[in-house]
């Protein structure tokens, strides 16, 4: 009996030291990296990767070239409903930007988990989402099932030493085979277990679902996507310009933008003269973004919107209105370089925008191409934009760093280019206007170019 | 079987159904509580049953209230907006709106809107019906 009790307890140890098996929990959230055209200066936002609540929150703010020295507040508001009230501790803390670009650094503490707000300057809202590092039930289980394994081996050991009878043994002995089978089997499938709906990228986030995202369980049957979205826009003193975005449906205000793309918004300005603004409007309230316009020109201007809401892809809101500013347009800049092209298949465009490898990722790219087009014979370029059949807008990726923690290479990182290159196809034939743009020594180039594309041969 | 093994076999099958409980998470009356504050209000929303249905739901505004007027607007995120809500007071600071369709599950977003003397506010409240 003795030598049974030996052998269980030996072959018992042996499991518990075996590699475990099971996975850790999911890294909790990574960096935020959000631009802003927040006034005169255009920022890029880095919130860094929370690792523990209540903690610290890093925040970068990245100026560039031309960026004004000044001061700028910021405060962290917790702004998530849960099912527990309490009170609510903000955090407040200011930056002092120099007049050289580059990153500024300040820390703000989070209190709670959950949706946040971090405001800038009492005008810029950024809505995000901290999270915490949660154990799926199946890990759980094989947490537990370890731990009462090791209760009950300690249980049978004493029993088997004092018990009267020998078969007592076997009760504990069995209890712990038994927690053991539950925990290598929840291990095992832990791994398949399906993830919870993200709490701000798939469902409305709570308190409640960011600190326990497996109580809500995904639901097949229900369509996640949502309305498509109308923009409205205005002008304010000729210099404010406000975005309003309203669902197509339910007519309600817009307030579930995911962060794509480094940015809530992408804005697209075409003036008359052509000389393309790639601004990122602030929320100021739900569903209410508002842009500064540096230098504006008078005439009529071409809008786009580039958006992605919870539950739903990226949407392109081409503004059917645009906007005029009183006076005389400006005539049209020429392009610097034409570009043949074929319709119907693609086509890669290729431009050299440095002279080494110094290129900065701007909103997480190495470059962007926007094209709009085919153009109709008008003088204005941005009437001309309005009514082309095509916008669109791509992308140069930056490689994927290997093993780094946290997500994308932020701008202080200069070690892309020289050339960057983009694929598209073109639909019709006609002339298109492009502006290919990259980021150098932290300043925003962008050049004009036209694409002239040709009739395909291919059928289609 | 003598006593004690009845016993046993009791204590085992209660297990199983803990178990089972504690893995299947129960259910509940669908029952939820949700707290979140305006500039000037903390605001508690509660849906008496968050299932696809009719439910009542009452407001409770904390402390000293000036609030003159609750309505619920439901809006369902597939783009269905409900028609609103108007809520009758039910004591202090307390406002009740009885039979609010919910008319099928997913994510639901239940905006309280108060009407006082300095203006009005919007509280927004994501509710997941199940």
């Amino acid at each position: 009996m003795r030598i049974t009790a030996t052998a269980l307890v030996a072959f018992l140890l042996l499991l518990c030291g075996a590699p475990q098996a099971f996975a850790d929990g999911a890294m909790a959230g990574a960096d935020i990296h959000v631009a802003q055209t927040l006034g005169a200066r255009e920022l890029t936002v880095v919130l860094r990767r929370v690792d523990a609540v209540p903690g610290p929150l890093r925040v970068n703010v990245i100026t560039h070239a031309g960026s004004q020295p000044g001061r700028l507040s910021l405060r962290l508001v917790p702004t998530g409903v849960g099912s527990v009230s309490g009170p609510r501790t903000e955090s407040a803390t200011s930056v002092e930007l120099r007049d050289r670009p580059g990153s500024h650094d300040a820390t703000l503490t989070v209190s709670l988990p959950g949706p946040q707000e971090l405001v800038i300057d009492n005008t810029a809202r950024i809505p995000f989402v901290v999270p915490v590092s949660v154990l799926s039930p199946a890990e759980r289980v094989t947490y537990g099932g370890f731990v009462a394994a090791g209760v009950l081996l300690f249980v049978s050991l004493v029993v088997s030493v004092k018990a009267r009878r020998s078969w007592l043994a076997l009760v504990p002995g069995g209890g712990v085979v038994a927690a053991l089978a539950v925990a290598v089997t929840a291990a095992l499938l832990s791994a398949s277990t399906p993830a919870p709906p993200v709490p701000g990228e798939d469902i409305d986030a709570t308190v409640d679902n960011v600190l326990d995202p497996y109580s809500t369980r995904p639901q097949s049957t229900v369509d996640e996507s949502r309305p498509p979205v109308n923009v409205l826009v205005s002008v304010q003193d000729g210099v404010e310009l406000t975005l309003r975005l309203v669902d197509g449906a339910s007519g309600r205000p817009v307030d579930d933008l995911l962060i794509h793309d480094s940015a809530l918004a992408h804005l697209l300005i075409v003036p008359p003269s052509g000389a393309l603004r790639h601004l990122h409007p602030v929320r100021v309230a739900p569903g209410e973004y508002r842009v500064h316009l540096d230098a504006p020109e008078p005439g009529y201007h071409a809008v786009s919107v580039e958006i992605a809401r919870r539950g739903g892809g990226v949407q392109l809101l081409r503004s059917a209105t645009g906007f005029t500013l009183p006076g005389t347009p400006r005539p049209a800049v020429p392009t610097t370089e034409t570009v043949r092209a074929e319709g119907g298949s693609p086509t890669t465009i290729t431009a050299r925008m440095s002279e080494k490898r110094d290129l900065q990722p701007w909103l997480g790219m190495v470059g962007h191409l926007i094209i709009v087009g085919p153009l109709p014979e008008e003088p204005e370029v941005g009437r001309a934009a309005a009514s082309s059949a095509t916008w669109s807008h791509v992308h140069h990726m930056a490689p994927l760093t290997r093993g780094g923690a946290g997500g994308l290479p932020d701008e202080t990182v200069a070690a892309y280019g020289p050339e960057v290159s983009f694929t598209h196809t073109f639909t019709s034939p006609g002339r298109y206007r492009a502006w290919i743009q990259a980021e150098r020594e932290y300043s925003l180039m962008t050049k004009p170019v036209e694409i002239v594309v040709a009739p395909g041969k291919e059928p289609r | 079987m003598t006593r004690g093994r009845w016993v046993a076999v009791a204590l085992v099958v209660l297990l199983v159904a803990a178990g089972g409980f504690v893995l299947l998470g129960g259910g509940g009356g669908g029952r939820v509580e949700l707290n979140s504050s305006s500039a000037r209000h903390s605001v508690r929303l509660v849906v008496e049953r968050a299932r696809v249905g009719t439910t009542a739901m009452e407001v409770e505004i904390a402390g000293e209230s000036t609030v003159e007027g609750v309505r619920l607007e439901p809006v369902m995120h597939m783009g269905h907006a409900m028609p609103l809500a108007e809520t009758a007071a039910v004591g202090p600071g307390r406002y009740r709106a009885e039979n609010v369709l919910l008319e099928m599950t997913g994510q639901w977003e239940v905006t309280v809107v108060l009407r006082d003397s300095a203006g009005t506010e919007r509280v927004v409240f994501p509710l997941l019906v199940s």
